[in-house]
Formats: structure tokens, C-alpha cells, sequence
């Protein structure tokens, strides 16, 4: 992968973002899946920014609908079951937007960050056509895995 | 005291909010830079504006403008809460007007700082 950003930055990220709101319970790396859920049987989250300038690329952070769910919980200061899709969702995308506002200031500058974007479902692949991976980290928070990945292109 | 909280993420709003109430603020909010101006023009005033940058509609650099260019609105404080942390962003902001800088994700002590630093803190920290 290109050294353009470290991994280790990458992980620092995204667990300084997690400590700063989320901070009850740590958020840990752990080995990436070996084998991606069968399409269908996992609701998953994936937020999106990309960045434009000096440097192109995005960044995409995925999870399970359940992490989601415990995330915006946290982040709303409220009990799961009082939270509507809609907060479950700019949750996420607010999470996306300082991560992957963190990871532009590492990047080459000027560059401005696109709004969130956020998708639901559970048979979908995020594809940015042309972009190249550049850094994956794999996290485990609460039992539920939370990959962040950087494209470049 | 009166804080008018703009971003366009609820999360954020409600995070800012509950921290801004925990100060002794009374909050108000807004989705994005257009609907802060409305809030400002409904009354009443807010003390100080925390204001996100990226947002639809109209943006934070674009509502800082906006509120310095009126005098009805001279006395509100405004502090960009933001990701956009580049050297040349945070001059542009403080040269629209903004009169303080905080860059998301950040703790409560910070937010606490920032309010001492301005003179703006009505519970201790």
C-alpha cells in the first residue's frame, strides 16, 4: 500500500475520534474478516467523504446496522430503541466526516472534504471507480467489527 | 446566556447542545448557515454562535460573513467548530470574522477553554 499515510495514522484517527465521543468503551484493532458475511445476512452501514484538490480520493468507514445503532446511541446520549434510522445514519456520517476530515489534514493540501454520504443495506459493495486502497484498518467495538478504509483516485 | 449551535449533523448538534447546557446555556439550533440567519433575524439573539463549516445550503464561512456584515448582530460571539483544520482555513475564518477556532473531534475541557478564553464561561468548569 502507498506510504502516503501511515497506518498507524490511520488507527490513531480513528480511535481519537471514538475516545473523544465514544470513549465508554475502547475501540480495539482486530484481524479483518476472512470472509465477508454472506450478501443478505448483515445490515451494514457505509459512510463516505471524499476529498478534492491537491489530493483526491475517500474515505469510507463500515459497519454492522448494530454498531451503528450503538454508536448513535452513544452519541445522542440516548437508549437504542428511541433512535430513528435517520439519527442512526447522520451518526455514522458525522463519525465519517472527522474521520475523514482528520485524515485530510495528512494529505497533500489544499483540499476541500465533500459532505457524508451514507448507505444501508445488507447486498451492496462500495466502488470508487479507478481509486486505489491506500490504507484498511479493521476495529473491533463492542463485539462488532468497523473497517476504515483511504482511496486514492 | 444564549448559544445558537449551527451544524448539519444532529449528532454534532446534540453533542455541542448538551455541552453548551451543561455551561448554564439556554440552546438554540440550526441545520445549516441559512436557517442560523432566520434564528438570528426571529430573535432573540444568541451570546455565541458555534458554527460547523461544511454544511448544505449556505456554509459556516458564509454565515460568519453574513452576521459580521449586519450590525444588529455585532455583540454574538462566533467560534467554528469544525474538521477543516488547514492553516489557510482557519485565516480565512478568523478573517471573515469568526473569533475563535475549535477542530472537531474535540473534548469537553476544550470547549470549556475555549469558552473561558472568551469570557463566555457562566458555570465553572
Amino acid at each position: 500500500m502507498s506510504t502516503l499515510l501511515e497506518r498507524d495514522a490511520l488507527v490513531g484517527i480513528t480511535q481519537d475520534v471514538w475516545s473523544s465521543f465514544l470513549g465508554e468503551e475502547p475501540l480495539d484493532e482486530a484481524a479483518p474478516a476472512h470472509e465477508p458475511p454472506a450478501a443478505g445476512t448483515v445490515t451494514t452501514v457505509t459512510g463516505c467523504v471524499t476529498i478534492a484538490g491537491e489530493w483526491n480520493g475517500s474515505v469510507l468507514l463500515t459497519c454492522t446496522e448494530e454498531l451503528a445503532v450503538r454508536a448513535a446511541a452513544g452519541l445522542f446520549a440516548t437508549d437504542a430503541s428511541d433512535l430513528s434510522p435517520d439519527e442512526v445514519t447522520d451518526a455514522v456520517g458525522e463519525l465519517t466526516n472527522m474521520v475523514g476530515g482528520t485524515v485530510k489534514t495528512l494529505l497533500p493540501a489544499p483540499s476541500r472534504l465533500s459532505l457524508p454520504s451514507v448507505t444501508t443495506g445488507s447486498a451492496y459493495s462500495v466502488h470508487v471507480p479507478g481509486a486505489a486502497l491506500i490504507a484498511q484498518v479493521d476495529f473491533a467495538w463492542a463485539g462488532e467489527p468497523l473497517s476504515v478504509t483511504v482511496w486514492e483516485g | 446566556m444564549r448559544a445558537l449551535v449551527v451544524d448539519d449533523s444532529r449528532a454534532m448538534r446534540a453533542i455541542l447542545g448538551k455541552l453548551m447546557e451543561s455551561h448554564g446555556y439556554e440552546v438554540v439550533h440550526a441545520g445549516d448557515g441559512a436557517e442560523a440567519i432566520q434564528r438570528l433575524e426571529d430573535g432573540p439573539l444568541p451570546d455565541i454562535a458555534l458554527v460547523d463549516w461544511n454544511m448544505p445550503v449556505m456554509d459556516g464561512l458564509q454565515f460568519v460573513s453574513t452576521v459580521r456584515r449586519d450590525d444588529r448582530w455585532r455583540n454574538i460571539t462566533l467560534m467554528m467548530v469544525t474538521t477543516e483544520s488547514e492553516q489557510s482555513q482557519i485565516v480565512r475564518a478568523l478573517a471573515a470574522g469568526a473569533h475563535e477556532y475549535i477542530i472537531k473531534p474535540f473534548t469537553a475541557d476544550a470547549i470549556a477553554d475555549k469558552l473561558a478564553l472568551l469570557g463566555l464561561s457562566v458555570v465553572a468548569a
